[in-house]
């Protein structure tokens, strides 16, 4: 019932594998999001340390890297995280990075960052070259 | 003293802060549709999805051996039986617990659950501490409580489940919204371009918009589908064609032919567009607000004027301006528009009946353009000028609205005309003869109408333009009186012969600006030398300190559309 070519409520999200295979490390760009007192925590932590992070709806518990809890759990909720000023693909990471990384369309990531019309945000996400493993969900 | 878990679909802040549209509720809704084989209101398609999330509950509350409710904050052992109401009120048995590891919650605990039909297994919080949704929504309460039914949860909660349930709605490509009905694209019958060229041809022939239910037979869309899917198919399919228009909504929407609708009613006509409209608060003198009672310009009605009742009004009456004359159309006040019983959308046909002779002729209201139109050729026959007494009174259908005019013996008037004369509209008295009755104040005849067009202003100029434009007509029309005087009503009529104007903005500037007096019976007199002076208080608006004028008259100003005790004489 699907049709191939996204549609602005295709869904998309971070695909981790596409971080193995460009043989790149998506935990240096998260590091690069802590918040001030984060930042200074989780440099005492030597390695990927793994913490329990408990899902805001269901309370489900699950392990996740502590960069990314703390980004979730902390800096995502910071003034300074997401602002006017942030690039439209950077904040698409960024909205993906805080929500764990649940899918969403384009018309949803439009209502969050309250910029660039939907169709706009599809074409930016779609447009060949797949920027920080935004890609959509197979 | 018993407690007993209050149900947590009964309660608002599940509807309003937890509940989400899962897959299941989706697929719920589908299957529903193909059951109904018809189309349905958003209203029916939330209390569905409440309806079954309720029962889910009722249903895992009746199981009581599956155990108690989960809730983050309680503490559970090795062994015990769950319900999880998150996870569509699946049972579980936890198999381990272990000590939470996160500083960010401080001390909890994690149990390890096997959820029924799930072959991994999930973890939990337990003994949380901190605030988190089901610690909230899962209310304690005294004694057993009645349990609401679906329908009534849905009156009290549907409005905040129903934004969800139509988001996830629009997001899937299987279920198709028209007219405020769901339904499945999958279930909707073919309409080809065959089908619609046939209803192309009905509405042709009959040359007045049909219902959607008139012309299903004729179409003859295959009776394997429910009728009133074939029309909501058929609609649909004419809504995506330009060659149909619709006029209305609901069941009562009726389609007509895009090209057989008059231009004056597919787009408002530019003499109909408003470049100056009343806003309320403006300041005007008690007897401007009962010339604009007189005037009764629909540009005058405020935006929050509630809408009258049907059957409070029986008739109303106007005096014709220039702009409608020309577009042959009449103003819908509020008042006018409650005579039409049936209004079943924005745009919709009436029948004018001539008061005298009982002739038919067909109109279309256009509510939001407050206007009606279809009234040019009447006009014309009956010779009714600028500024003469219209009657619009109910019709004995509730669809038709009755025209008529006081019609008397035919006597000779001097009437200012309107000419222009080096691109600017001057005036002149000419005898002329009328069978109607007028107001000898709004009594205009407009000459060429043709080298009035080229002075017509659109909407959009600067906010000074009116007074540059009252600066401009005042001493043309005091030219045509023995003691330079210009009537109020006058300066309506003739604004309104190069832009569409309400009676209250033009009173508005006759009171706020210094270089115009009143001097009695709506008359007033133009102080070149006062142009650049402003009164800035209602109190100066009345007293008029600046003014030369010996015959001045004092009159108290009033906010418009403000409420005042005061006003009443």
């Amino acid at each position: 019932m699907k049709s191939l070519r996204p549609t602005t409520a295709t869904k998309f999200h971070i695909d981790m594998g596409w971080w193995e295979k460009q043989n790149k490390d998506i935990r240096v760009f998260m590091r690069d999001l802590l918040c001030a007192e984060c930042k200074e925590r989780l440099a005492s932590q030597p390695g990927s340390p793994m913490v329990d992070m408990i899902d805001p709806e269901t309370a489900e518990v699950t392990r996740v890297d502590a960069l990314w809890e703390a980004i979730r759990a902390c800096c995502s909720n910071r003034p300074g995280y997401l602002t006017p000023e942030t690039p439209i693909l950077d904040g698409i990471f960024r909205v993906f990075l805080a929500n764990g990384n649940k899918p969403l369309s384009a018309q949803q990531l439009h209502e969050r960052l309250e910029k660039r019309p939907a169709d706009v945000i599809l074409r930016m996400l779609t447009r060949g070259q797949v920027y920080l493993g935004i890609k959509p969900v197979e | 003293m018993s407690f007993q878990q209050k149900r947590r679909t009964q309660t608002e802040e599940y509807w309003r802060d937890e509940f989400e549209m899962h897959r299941e509720d989706t697929e719920h809704l589908y299957e529903w549709l193909v059951e109904e084989g018809e189309p349905r209101p958003l209203d029916a398609l939330v209390l569905k999805v409440m309806e079954r999330r309720i029962q889910r509950e009722e249903l895992a509350l009746a199981k009581g051996g599956k155990g108690a409710v989960y809730q983050p904050q309680d503490k559970f052992e090795v062994g015990q039986k769950l319900v999880f109401p998150a996870f569509d009120y699946s049972a579980g048995q936890v198999l381990a617990v272990r000590q939470g590891d996160n500083p960010r919650y401080g001390t909890f605990s994690v149990i390890k659950v096997l959820l029924e039909k799930e072959t991994s297994a999930r973890e939990f919080a337990a003994e949380l501490v901190p605030d988190h949704v089901l610690k909230k929504s899962v209310a304690q309460v005294e004694e057993i409580e009645g349990v609401l039914p679906a329908r009534q949860v849905c009156e009290l909660y549907g409005e905040s489940a129903g934004a969800q349930v139509e988001q996830a709605l629009k997001e899937n490509d299987d279920f198709v919204q028209f007219d405020g009905q769901w339904y499945l694209k999958g279930l909707l019958p073919e309409v080809t371009e065959f089908h619609l060229n046939l209803a192309e041809a009905m509405i042709d022939e009959r040359r007045s918009p049909l219902t959607v239910g008139q012309m299903l037979d004729e179409v003859g869309l295959p009776a394997t589908a429910k009728a009133q899917s074939r029309a909501y198919a058929l609609g649909l399919a004419m809504s995506k064609d330009p060659r149909f228009a619709k006029t209305g909504t609901g069941e009562g929407a009726t389609w007509f032919l895009a090209n057989l609708i008059p231009a004056g009613v597919r787009d408002t006509p530019r003499r109909l567009e408003v470049s100056f409209r009343a806003r309320g608060g403006e300041w005007l003198s008690r007897e401007l607000l009962d010339l604009v009672s007189e005037v009764g310009d629909q540009a005058d009605e405020l935006p929050n004027t509630p809408p009258v009742s049907a059957g409070a009004v029986n008739s109303v009456t106007f005096f014709l301006s220039y702009p409608h004359r020309r577009e042959g159309t009449v103003p819908m006040t509020a008042r006018a528009l409650s005579m039409v019983e049936k209004q079943p959308g924005e745009r919709f046909m009436v029948t004018f009946v001539d008061k005298r002779t009982g002739e038919r002729m067909s109109g279309w209201v256009m509510q939001s353009g407050g206007y009606a139109w279809g009234l040019g050729d009447w006009y014309q026959q009956h010779g009714l000028p600028v500024g003469s007494l219209i009657e619009l009174s109910r019709g004995e259908d509730g669809q038709s609205l009755r025209v008529g005019f006081d019609e008397g013996k035919r006597r000779s008037e001097w009437v200012r005309e309107a000419r222009v004369v080096g691109g600017r509209l001057t005036f002149s008295m000419q005898r002329k003869a009328y069978a109607c009755r007028y107001d000898k104040h709004l009594l205009l005849e407009e000459g060429s109408a043709e080298e009035l067009d080229q002075l017509w202003q659109n909407p959009g100029g600067p906010s000074s333009a009116l007074f540059d434009c009252l600066v401009d007509l005042i001493p043309e029309l005091a030219k045509l009186s023995g003691q330079g005087l210009v009537n109020a009503k006058t300066l309506y009529s003739a604004v309104n012969l190069t832009r569409r104007s309400g009676a209250v903005p033009i009173f508005a500037e006759l009171t706020r600006h210094a270089c115009f007096d009143p001097v009695g019976d709506g008359n007033w007199v133009y102080d070149e030398s006062l142009r650049k002076v402003l009164y800035t208080s209602p109190e100066e608006m009345s007293r008029r300190p600046s003014s030369h004028r010996q015959d001045l008259i004092v009159d108290r100003v009033f906010a418009y559309g403000m409420p005042s005790e005061d006003k009443k004489p």
